[in-house]
This record gives C-alpha cells, structure tokens and sequence, in this order.
C-alpha cells in the first residue's frame, strides 16, 4: 500500500488528481480480452469442425462394422437365390438320378441354413422354394418309375402280340402289328396332344382286337399321368423360380441403395466438415485482419506518433499537440511527451527572454554595448575575411548634460528613448545593428554599406533626429536637440581596417564636435565636415 | 585365423531378429482331423478340410505362421489349456460349459443338425417313434449332448469317438439313425456308402443345437481374440472367405 499521504502513483494526495478520461482501456485488459475473445472463437471452431470429424469417423466406424458386414451378408445372400436357382434348373432338367438326388440334398441343406437370414421373408421365400424342388425331384422319380413300368408292360405286351399273331390271319396279324408300334409310340410321347393321337389311332385299331386291348390301355393312361405329372412339376417350378428372381432383384436393388445412400452421406459430412473448417478460416482470418487494424490504430500508430512527436520537440523546441488514444498506457506517453513540449517551449522562451535582456539597453530598448560589440567583432571578421563593405556611424546628442539640467533626468531619459528609435527607424535593414554606446552615445554597424551608403544613412539619422524637433533651449547650436556623428567605412574604393572602424568613427565623432556639433564627419573628412543642418532644409 | 568360435555379437542380434518381428511365432492350431469336408486326413496324409483352409487364410491376414496338429475331439480342450498349441480350428459350437473353459471367437460358419438314416426306412422324429431305436453322435459332440438330453429314456444312445465312426455304424446296420451336423451328413450322403440314406425329419432348430462353428483360444487370450475376429472379418471383405467356401460347398454357409 501506498504512504497514507500519496496516491498509489506517488504523487502527494493533495495535488488535484489527474482527469481521468472517458473510455480508456489498459493495455493489459485489452491484450487479455482479445485473447479470449480469439480463444473462444478457436474453441468454437474446434468444437464444430471436431464434431463434424466425429461425425465422420463415426459413420466410417458404422459402415465398417455394420453396413459392410451386412452387404457381405447379403452378398451371400444373393449366392444362395442364385444357387438355389440352379439347382431347381437341374433337379428339372437332368437325366441322371443319381445328380438328382445330389442336388436335391443340396438344395435341403440350403434351404435349411436360410433360417439363418436376417429377414424372415428370405428364409420363407427360399423354403417355399425348395418345396417345388423337392417336387420336382419326387415327380421325376415317380416319373421314372413310370417309364420303367411301361416299358416292363410293353415287354410283356410284345409277347403277346407275338404269340396272338401265331393264330391269326393276315388283317388280323397287321393289326396287332400296328397296335404294337403305336404302343411303342405312345412310350415317347411328350405332348397330350401327341398322346391324344395315338391314343385315337389306338381306339381304332383296339376294336378289332376284343379282350385284350383293355389292359393294353393302361400303357396310354401311365403315360398321360407321367406328361402331366411332368407339366405340374414345370410349372410349380417356373413359380418358385419367378419368386426367386423377384427376391433377388429387391435384395440388390436395396443393397444398391443403402451403398448410395452411405456414400452420400459421408460425402455430405466431408462437405459439411470442409465448410465448417473453410468458413472457421475465414472467420479466424477476419478476425486476425481486424485485430490488426486495431493494433495498427489504437497501438502502433500512437507509439510512432508519440515518437515523431518527440523527435519534432527535440528538433524544433516547439509545444506538439497529440491525439487522444484509446490504450491507458499509450494516453499518458502522449501527454507525457505533450508537457515535454510545452516545457521546452517555455524554457526556450525563457531563454529567448533572457537573451533579449541581456543583449537590450534597459531604457531605450535597442540593443546594448555589449550587443554591439559581440555583432561588430563577428560582421567585422566577416567584412575582413570577404573583403565586403562595411561602415559605423558613431553619434553623440549634443549638449545632452545640459538638456538634464534644464528639463530634468526624467525627461532626458525620455529624449534618449526616442533618439534611440528614431536612428533605430533608419538603418532597419536585417545584419544593421544600432546600438546605446554610452550614455549619450549611440553606435550603428552597417554590413554591405558603403562610404556614400553610410554617409546617406548618416545624414538620415541626422534628419530624424532633427524631425523629432525636441526643444532644447540650452543648446547653443539649434533650438532642439542635435547630434554629432563620425562615420567610418570601408569599402573597395576606401579599403580601411574593418576591424578598426569604431576607432575611425570615434575620431570623426570627435572632430564633428570639435567643428561645431550638429555635423557628420567621416573618416575620409579632412578636417572638414559638413556643415551644420537646420529645421526645414 | 584369429575369428573366435563364440558367436558374434551380430549374429547373436541377427538370431534374435526373429523375435523383433510381428508375430513372427507360429501359431499353434489343433483341429479333429475326423469332420469331413471341415477336417479330415486325405488320402495322401495330409490334414485338410474347410477349417483347416479357413485357419491357414486366416493366418496369413494376420501376417504369421501356423502350424496344424489333429487331435481326438474329446482332447481338444485339455490340451489347449495345459498350453501345447494356442488355438483350435475344428468346427467347435459354443456351449455355455466349453465358455468356462475357452474364450470363443466370432462364428466362422453355421449350419444346422440332421438326422440321417436309411431312404425310404419311415424313421419319424417323435418319441413314439423313437422308442427303442438306436441313435448315434459323436462323442462329446453338442448332437450327442441333445440326444442324451431329449431321448436317452426311451432310446439307445451310441456315442463313438467320430461321426465317421458313427456313419460306419449306420451303414453297417447298427443303428437306425445318426444327428450330425447337415454339411458333415451330406458329405456322408454324397459318397458311395451313403448312396441308400437320407436326411429325415426337418432340421434342428439353432436353438436346440447350436449350429454355429467358433474358434477357440485359451482362457483370458483376449487379445488373440480380437486377432483373430478382425482377421475373419478380413478375409470376408477381401473375397478369400467365399473363394475357400465355395471350393467345398455349393452355397454359402456363413
């Protein structure tokens, strides 16, 4: 904790607090509430495009352990139909018993082991199935015996024709003949039409033949049994085999299906994942852009504003003004670096002020001896060293200690005042320095002035003194007051010692007051000057 | 020649690689060798069969060896226990008493018990008929469990040591009917001695006996579980099933 008597920040609890502006924000606050803020929208996406994933690996999971198992499953399925098919088809058609009943045996057991089926409809379907089969095989079987029991009759119905045919005559003989050979037909018979001819042809013989045709006739009867045994067996199995076909179709059909279906949806997943993802990017992207802008504004920007605030202070010593910033932090280096400023303003001003007054006379206000003297030095090694003209007018007010004595200091201290700026007015050219010598005296150096140039402003100042028109009754030269002047300078057609022309000019001061005061004298002068000037020329 | 006659610490390593690689032990399998089409011995001596078939393509979906040994039925078991091979391929149901015993994989084939007898004897499947004719299974196989269970009272139960032994009995007259599994009973039907027999009386319900075939592993060998189904479930999506199904029987028995 702070002393009892400052602020957390040091300074005394007496000094007024610091404004506290509206709105601001510390820069760790700032830092920490972004972070989540990006923290959250990574555990947000996370979340999404992970369930998404999760989604995914779960139906990869499924359709490896249930629907792939299952279309395998219905693969066998589908054998099964297709096996039991054929083996209805052979059980139908073979000749051979022995494969019949192989077969047979086969399709028992199929049958059987359908009870294993996932759908109840299959397993009834396929023993339905079977039941024809097995019709079919008993049907042939008994067909079989059949064709063995007419031919064993024929055998024995041969005999007899034979034997008939011993004791009868010619028409006769041929008759029985031809029942035998239609007998012989009627063995191979396939169609009842076929039976029904011979089975006429056979009436129309038979009636000749009294007795024995009778049982001859069950030959015809054991066949049309057999043909239509064979044409219910066919038939019962086109149905089983129709229902067969039906079965496998749906079954593909739906396996097909359930594949496409699978497919599709895995593929959604993977968009609905890569939309997620893709549109989280996105999101992250604009979100980093915009946590950039807002670095690059309320961070950045004022810290480079601050320093090239700084660095125009240092360079220019002038108060900078900066913009008010968001950040806590940032706020107070910009108002830091503003009193900085100001501070350097006003010790620059300060020193100006302090320059001013030590270089000023404090009466008058023109620059002082010591001014002068440091100016005259400098522009006179310049003159020397450039061989550039350069000239000084010494002036003196005459009779100035009787002016104090007749109208008082006060008043005298007032004519000073304006003598100084009247002479001051003239030579106003930038680089002329018009300066208080002593008490009475004044001094101007003129840079780039010439012996004529500077008898000019000579006889100017001398007007402009002449023009103040300051009463003056003690003088015995004017009835105001006057000055006395030496000009000294030097140029190319005078070559004179710069550094010697406040000596030159001290000496025509001396001589214009020898001669009669109210005149300027040069350096160039003989002992004569020019004369004495009065009010009105 | 200054090469020692220890070996090298190389080769010693190189020795060992054997043991570095996957599952590069074999695996010890122990069928019956008596169940034809499943396991038999052919003419030549050698053990095949439709388990046996199963367990070699199942061996190479997991990437290893495998050695085959047959073994009396009734010696499966103990010996897997006491540790001289690691997995049995011999058609075994599962029974609520073998699970005490062994850890059972996922079924690798089903199929239903039958009755076999002579074609044409009218042996009918209900007690009364059953009275007093004489039925045989194998021994210590689930039919001969079931017979036990549902007609010991009334009839004479034979259980020899195999179902061939049992089929012998039926073609030789001894007994008026077998219950084997229907694929086991079809491979007696189809041959030569078989020609004058046939199934009677409709198939047993799973239920009653099941007819589903697992493989079985030491107790606690959960892992060689998981082995073996994820391998099972292999060769089914890879074709190598159907192709060993189809070499022994004409339709799927899955």
């Amino acid at each position: 904790m702070a002393a009892p008597n400052h602020t957390p920040d040091g300074r005394s609890a007496d000094a007024p607090p610091a404004p506290v502006q509206q709105g601001h924000l510390g820069l760790v606050p700032a830092v920490l509430v972004f972070g989540a803020l990006l923290l959250a929208l990574f555990a947000g996406t996370s979340l999404l495009v992970g369930k998404a994933l999760v989604d995914i690996e779960q139906l990869a999971t499924d359709t490896r352990d249930v629907l792939l198992p299952g279309l395998i499953r219905h693969q066998g399925t589908a054998v099964n139909i297709e096996r039991l098919r054929g083996f209805g088809e052979v059980v139908l058609t073979t000749p051979d018993p022995e494969r019949r009943r192989r077969i047979r045996l086969a399709a028992h057991i199929l049958a059987n082991d359908s009870v294993f089926e996932q759908e109840s409809r299959v397993h009834q379907t396929i023993r339905l199935a079977y039941e024809a089969i097995l019709y079919v095989a008993r049907t042939r079987d008994e067909q079989e015996k059949g064709a063995e029991w007419i031919a064993n009759r024929l055998e024995t119905i041969e005999a007899r024709i034979e034997a008939l045919a011993r004791e009868a005559d010619g028409e006769q003989i041929r008759r029985l003949y031809h029942t035998g050979r239609l007998l012989n037909g009627v063995q191979h018979a396939a169609t009842p039409l076929e039976l029904a001819r011979l089975e006429a042809a056979f009436n129309a013989v038979a009636v000749h033949l009294p007795g024995e045709s009778g049982g001859w006739r069950e030959v015809i009867e054991q066949r049309r049994a057999i043909i239509n045994a064979g044409e219910t067996a066919e038939a019962r199995w086109a149905a089983a085999r129709q229902t067969l076909e039906a079965l496998a179709d749906s079954l593909s059909t739906r396996a097909a299906l359930r594949a496409s279906d699978r497919s599709g949806l895995i593929v959604k997943l993977a968009e609905q994942a890569r939309l997620v993802g893709t549109g989280a990017l996105l999101t992250l992207l604009a979100v980093l852009l915009i946590l950039a802008l807002l670095w690059r504004r309320h961070i950045l920007l004022p810290i480079l504003a601050a320093t090239r605030g700084l660095e125009q202070v240092q360079s220019t010593h002038h108060p900078v003004e900066l913009p008010h910033v968001r950040i806590r932090e940032l706020d107070a280096i910009n108002r830091a670096v503003e009193r900085f400023g100001q501070m350097l303003a006003q010790l620059r001003d300060a020193n100006t002020q302090l320059r001013r007054l030590s270089d000023r006379d404090g009466l008058t206000g023109i620059p002082n001896r010591r001014r002068f003297d440091t100016a005259y030095a400098n522009l006179s090694k310049l003159a020397r060293r450039h061989s550039r003209p350069l000239a000084v007018i010494m002036m003196d007010i005459d009779f100035f200690k009787a002016y104090n004595d007749t109208y008082g200091h006060l008043q005298g201290d007032d004519c000073l005042k304006r003598v100084a700026h009247a002479i001051e007015r003239v030579a106003h050219r930038t680089g002329d320095v018009v300066a208080r010598y002593g008490g009475e005296e004044f001094v101007a150096v003129l840079p780039e002035t010439d012996a004529p140039g500077a008898l000019r402003i000579a006889e100017r100042m001398q007007a402009a003194v002449a023009d103040l028109a300051i009463e003056h009754r003690s003088s015995t030269v004017a009835g105001h007051v006057t000055v006395s002047m030496g000009v000294a300078a030097s140029g190319p057609e005078h070559p004179l010692d710069p550094e010697a022309l406040v000596d030159m000019a001290d000496q025509a001061l001396l001589r214009a007051k020898r001669n009669g005061r109210n005149r300027i004298c040069t350096a160039t002068d003989g002992k004569q000057c020019e004369p004495e000037r009065t009010p009105g020329h | 020649m200054k090469r020692s006659s220890r070996p090298g610490l190389v080769t010693l390593l190189l020795m060992c690689l054997p043991l570095f690689v996957h599952g590069a032990e074999p695996l010890r399998i122990a069928t019956e060798g008596a169940y034809p089409p499943f396991n038999y011995i052919d003419e030549q001596g050698r053990l095949t069969g439709f388990d046996v078939d199963i367990a070699r393509a199942l061996c190479e979906a997991l990437e290893t060896e495998c050695t085959f040994t047959a073994v009396p039925w009734e010696e499966l078991i103990p010996h897997l226990e006491s540790g001289d091979y690691d997995v049995i391929v011999a058609s075994m149901a599962r029974t609520p008493e073998r699970e005490q015993r062994v850890d059972f994989t996922d079924h690798y084939y089903r199929s239903r018990s039958a009755f076999v007898a002579r074609s044409g004897s009218g042996l009918l499947l209900n007690r009364q008929n059953l009275r007093g004719k004489r039925l045989a299974a194998s021994v210590g196989s689930v039919q001969a469990e079931y017979l036990e269970r549902r007609y010991a009272d009334i009839a004479d139960i034979v259980t020899p040591p195999t179902s061939g032994d049992a089929f012998a009995m039926l073609a030789a007259g001894e007994v008026d009917a077998v219950l084997s599994d229907s694929l086991n009973g079809l491979d007696f039907l189809d041959s030569e001695r078989g020609r004058e027999f046939d199934f009677v009386g409709d198939a047993l319900p799973p239920e009653d006996v099941s007819g589903a075939a697992h493989i079985a592993v030491r107790k606690g060998e959960q892992a060689l579980v998981k082995r073996l189904n994820r391998a099972l479930a292999r060769i089914r999506v890879e074709g190598t099933y159907d192709r060993i199904n189809h070499r022994y029987f004409p339709f799927s028995i899955y």
